[in-house]
């Protein structure tokens, strides 16, 4: 699969918590492609798509956080009204689930990428493929 | 299986004729107390009462209740009933929360503490045929002298090992085939381990093993039972009342029996210290009758369990005590419920969470509430919202069912929980700043 990996990051809903993360990857030189808070009242989960993945999980790990990794595609969308529409009009007629998504920071000639978790993996790398759909790899990111 | 027990006509007694029993005791001990002890003298005529005011059972509860302060106090010989010319031992508790209580025996006291751990180790399937092996601490401890008394007593081959060296525990255990293992759970659970690691599992012997002095749960007791191949009995007792063999579990391991023509047990409100009817929770109270050395009457234990005086399979007439669900110390009043932290960490331990925990207690528009702040275990965080969310609903729950109230599960970052030199602060009580 053409996939990336996201880091996930339990955080307690506290003043200072997303600094506090954010401040060991700048400490390490690390540097974000996408990021994404998702929350509930007491806590929240931050995802992020970092350069380095490995590098950014040993630095928060010995920093005493609670971190996952997961494989999420970063889909390229053309970048023009409709764009996404489509694309995600594509990966429902072919039965992606998807779980949730978020737009990496800026665009390069004319295409933007979405990071997007799927509940079937699998089925989604199908589903790109057999529409022409480009993933981008980790280092297709630096844009 | 055929019943065995070490003394079966105190063991079976009728309910009826073990009254009468303690009844009588009891009479005598108090007379012992009130001759031989200013202390007690002096207690007894604050509440306005001599020996003659207790004709039996009936009239326990006019009597004074002693406490840990009281023992301490005293010390060491203030609460002694004999002349030190008729002691012939002293063994004493570990003193981590205070001053040390001292206790004295007589020969006849040693006897008598010795039987009861004697009919542990019988209700354990004990013979003179077993190997056992007694891990607990020998020295002012309790642990080690009186399963080592008892042991001698049934006639099994005893191995007086006390405790760690665990290298030559395993060694023992293996070349003189050790078939009975007593010591504390979590040691039975290390020992359980330390086989496994050295592939030495099914070079053992044991059947049973006799497990105290520390709490432990049921999951644990089915665990070290799995591990070791054996039956697990626990075994309870204090320094105060002896030491080891209070009370103990037959086959049943439904509760253990409290050895009765010894002791009366007695449940109460720990704040209004009104006595509570079998299977009430509440404060135990015990009271020796037998004791000639250091006699207690009334003693408050500050455990908290539950007594079931139904009969038991084993026919055993001696009423049951659950194991100690927490301190009365550390009871807290939420909401009307009695709650213990205790209750909490065995919820948590259960659902796989860490025992680093806190509990804010707070007021709000005169409603109370409780907030339960646990560390998240790193390994069970898949980076989904919906699993955390979910295991706090599992929490919430599983807490709900054990305390009867709703506590808010707050889930926090793992080593974010402040670690205090020694005990840790469990609960911040913010209804009495």
């Amino acid at each position: 699969m053409k996939n990336i990996y996201q880091l996930s990051a339990f955080m307690e809903n506290r003043k200072g918590q997303l600094s506090d993360i954010l401040s060991v990857l700048s400490e390490h030189g690390i540097d974000l492609r996408a990021l994404n808070v998702a929350e509930v009242s007491d806590y929240g989960v931050l995802r992020l798509i970092a350069d380095d993945p490995e590098k950014a999980q040993r630095a928060l790990t010995e920093a005493g956080f609670v971190i996952a990794v997961n494989p999420v595609f970063a889909v390229a969308v053309p970048d023009r009204p409709g764009g996404l529409s489509e694309l995600l009009q594509l990966l429902a007629a072919d039965g992606v689930d998807i779980d949730y998504m978020y737009s990496v920071f800026g665009h390069k000639d004319g295409t933007a990428y979405m990071i997007i978790a799927a509940k079937n993996m699998q089925t989604m790398q199908a589903s790109l493929d057999r529409n022409n759909i480009p993933a981008a790899d980790s280092l297709a990111l630096g844009i | 299986m055929e019943k065995r027990y070490y003394q079966p006509e105190i063991e079976t007694m009728p309910a009826e004729k073990l009254r009468e029993l303690q009844s009588q005791r009891l009479r005598r001990q108090v007379k012992h107390v009130y001759e031989n002890v200013p202390y007690y003298r002096e207690k007894m005529r604050e509440k306005g009462i001599g020996p003659d005011d207790v004709r039996g059972l009936e009239d326990l509860a006019k009597l004074p209740f002693l406490s840990k302060a009281d023992l301490r106090d005293a010390y060491p010989y203030g609460l002694l009933a004999k002349p030190l010319s008729e002691c012939v031992r002293i063994q004493s508790t570990s003193g981590t929360t205070g001053k040390r209580v001292v206790s004295g025996y007589t020969q006849a006291d040693i006897d008598a503490w010795e039987e009861c751990c004697a009919r542990a180790i019988v209700a354990a399937g004990g013979t003179k045929e077993d190997v056992c092996q007694v891990c607990y601490g020998y020295g002012l401890f309790t642990g080690g002298p009186g399963l080592n008394g008892g042991s001698h007593k049934v006639g099994c081959l005893t191995l007086p090992m006390s405790s760690g060296n665990t290298d030559r525990q395993l060694q023992f255990m293996v070349d003189l085939g050790s078939t009975i293992l007593c010591c504390t759970p979590s040691y039975a659970a290390y020992l359980a381990e330390s086989l496994k690691e050295r592939g030495l599992t099914d070079k053992i012997r044991l059947k049973a093993g006799i497990f105290g002095a520390e709490a432990w749960s049921e999951e644990m007791r089915r665990n070290i039972e799995k591990d070791l191949g054996i039956k697990a009995y626990n075994i309870y007792g204090l320094t105060e009342m002896a030491g080891p063999g209070v009370s103990y579990e037959c086959e049943e391991q439904q509760g253990m029996h409290i050895c009765e023509d010894q002791y009366i047990a007695e449940i109460v409100d720990p704040v209004t210290l009104e006595p509570l009817p079998p299977g009430s929770k509440g404060e135990l109270v015990f009271t020796s009758l037998t004791r000639q050395a250091s006699p207690l009457i009334r003693y408050r234990t500050k455990d908290i369990c539950i007594l079931d005086d139904t009969p038991c399979a084993c026919g055993r007439t001696h009423i049951r005590m659950s194991r100690p669900m927490g301190r009365s110390d550390d009871m807290m009043v939420i909401k009307g419920v009695n709650v213990f932290p205790s209750q909490i960490e065995t919820v948590l331990l259960e659902q796989g969470y860490p025992a680093n925990y806190q509990i804010i207690v707070d007021r709000a528009d005169n409603t109370d509430s409780i907030e339960i702040r646990v560390e998240i275990p790193g390994e069970s965080f898949t980076g989904s919202l919906a699993t955390v969310t979910e295991m706090e609903k599992q929490l919430t729950a599983a807490v709900k069912a054990m305390l009867g109230i709703y506590a808010k599960i707050r889930l926090v970052a793992p080593r974010s929980i402040e670690r205090s030199e020694g005990k840790a602060v469990r609960v911040i009580d913010r209804r009495k700043i």
